[in-house]
């Protein structure tokens, strides 16, 4: 998880106790919490801010609904975060009806030169290039690289293998890649 | 061999070895961490709005649903009390006008003090399905009720059909509003007289 991720902050046991009799100030202080970082797992995930602003109304509709649910087994925020990333993900499969990597496309021409340069360095927009990627490849690197899930736990959100995150992610990469490189190589081009 | 960009992507014990010893992935592997550094410091998306106000609405409506379906099943289930109240009474005056004719005005006081009887088990009654739609109650405590009602109402019916004595419906009528007095919350009990 990146490390000033909202999601890093930690809930009194207390907080969660009044949450779960039912006290909406503990739902609200939680909210506030944990609102922004939502919002942006949210929107590096969906790409749109209506979408990402009603996963937030409904993973945290959620939230208060399970709160009982949660069992002080790992920690809570973690726990809102994973909410938060299946209800993201659930939007966009619907939305996008997401083309997921068959297993038999494993078989991929590696490419040794994807890591050979930092070609990130001339990258003005981060944000913005993201969200050129195609949805299940965005998705995945975002859990990967940006909020810390492994491939395991990728897997599971996805209900795919190991090895579909595995290849997503590295497609992921040499997709920015040649965005990246497009992106670069329009702006040294472009008239003053 | 070099690491693959798999194995450059999420590194294992043997790949963190290899890197010390290969000079072209360790150069890859410095590489991604710059990226992967870049990634790390991207800005905090910020909502365009505080959505807290929606969602609380949202969520009290949602709990008010769910409570107002509770109450919709409970007051179901006193509608067809009623029902079944009124089925038991259509029986009685049955039973009754059958009895009065064929015995002639037999015993009188004792069917007198039957139908006052079935009136306020009747009133009772009302009285606790208004208060049991005010109030939250105790699940448990109506489908109890209901079964032991159900017992009672049916040993009467029979009561009925068997055409028995004043007497033994007269002690049914007043075991079943008992029950029903029972189960009123002690400081609103009514007090039941006779008419």
């Amino acid at each position: 998880m990146r490390k000033n991720s909202g999601f890093n902050q930690i809930v009194s046991k207390d907080l969660i106790l009044l949450a779960q009799q039912g006290d909406i100030d503990a739902f609200e202080k939680i909210y506030r919490l944990f609102a922004d970082a939502s919002y942006a797992l949210a929107f590096r995930i969906c790409s749109q801010h209506s979408v990402a602003e009603d996963v937030v109304h409904d993973a945290f509709i959620k939230i208060m609904n399970n709160v009982n649910k949660f069992r002080n087994d790992g920690s809570f925020s973690g726990w809102c975060r994973r909410i938060v990333t299946y209800e993201a993900l659930d939007r966009l499969k619907k939305s996008h009806r997401v083309h997921l990597v068959n297993e038999d496309d494993l078989i991929d021409g590696e490419e040794l030169e994807l890591f050979q340069q930092d070609w990130l360095d001339a990258v003005i927009d981060l944000d913005k290039l993201l969200q050129q990627l195609s949805p299940n490849y965005r998705a995945v690197f975002i859990l990967h690289e940006l909020e810390g899930y492994n491939h395991k736990e990728i897997a599971q959100f996805f209900e795919k293998s190991e090895s579909f995150s595995k290849v997503t992610l590295n497609r992921a990469y040499a997709s920015l890649k040649k965005i990246a490189l497009k992106t670069t190589q329009e702006l040294q081009y472009a008239p003053n | 061999m070099h690491l693959t960009n798999e194995q450059l992507l999420e590194l294992n014990k043997e790949s963190r070895e290899h890197l010390i010893q290969c000079d072209n992935c360790s150069i890859r592997a410095k590489n991604l961490s710059a990226m992967r550094g870049k990634l790390q410091n991207l800005a905090e998306q910020k909502p365009m709005s505080d959505n807290w106000q929606h969602i609380k609405a949202s969520y009290q409506h949602q709990n008010y649903d769910q409570q107002m379906n509770l109450v919709n099943k409970k007051t179901t289930f006193w509608r067809n009390m009623t029902v079944a109240m009124a089925a038991s009474l259509v029986l009685f005056m049955a039973g009754q006008n059958y009895f009065l004719n064929s015995h002639h005005q037999q015993n009188f006081e004792q069917t007198a003090e039957l139908t006052r009887l079935i009136e306020s088990n009747n009133i009772i009654q009302s009285l606790l399905v208004a208060q049991f739609e005010g109030n939250s109650v105790d699940a448990m405590k109506v489908v109890n009720l209901q079964i032991e009602l159900d017992i009672i109402d049916k040993t009467l019916q029979q009561a009925y059909l068997k055409n028995i004595s004043d007497k033994e419906k007269t002690v049914l009528w007043q075991q079943r509003q008992a029950l029903i007095q029972s189960s009123f919350t002690a400081d609103k009990q009514p007090k039941i007289m006779k008419i």
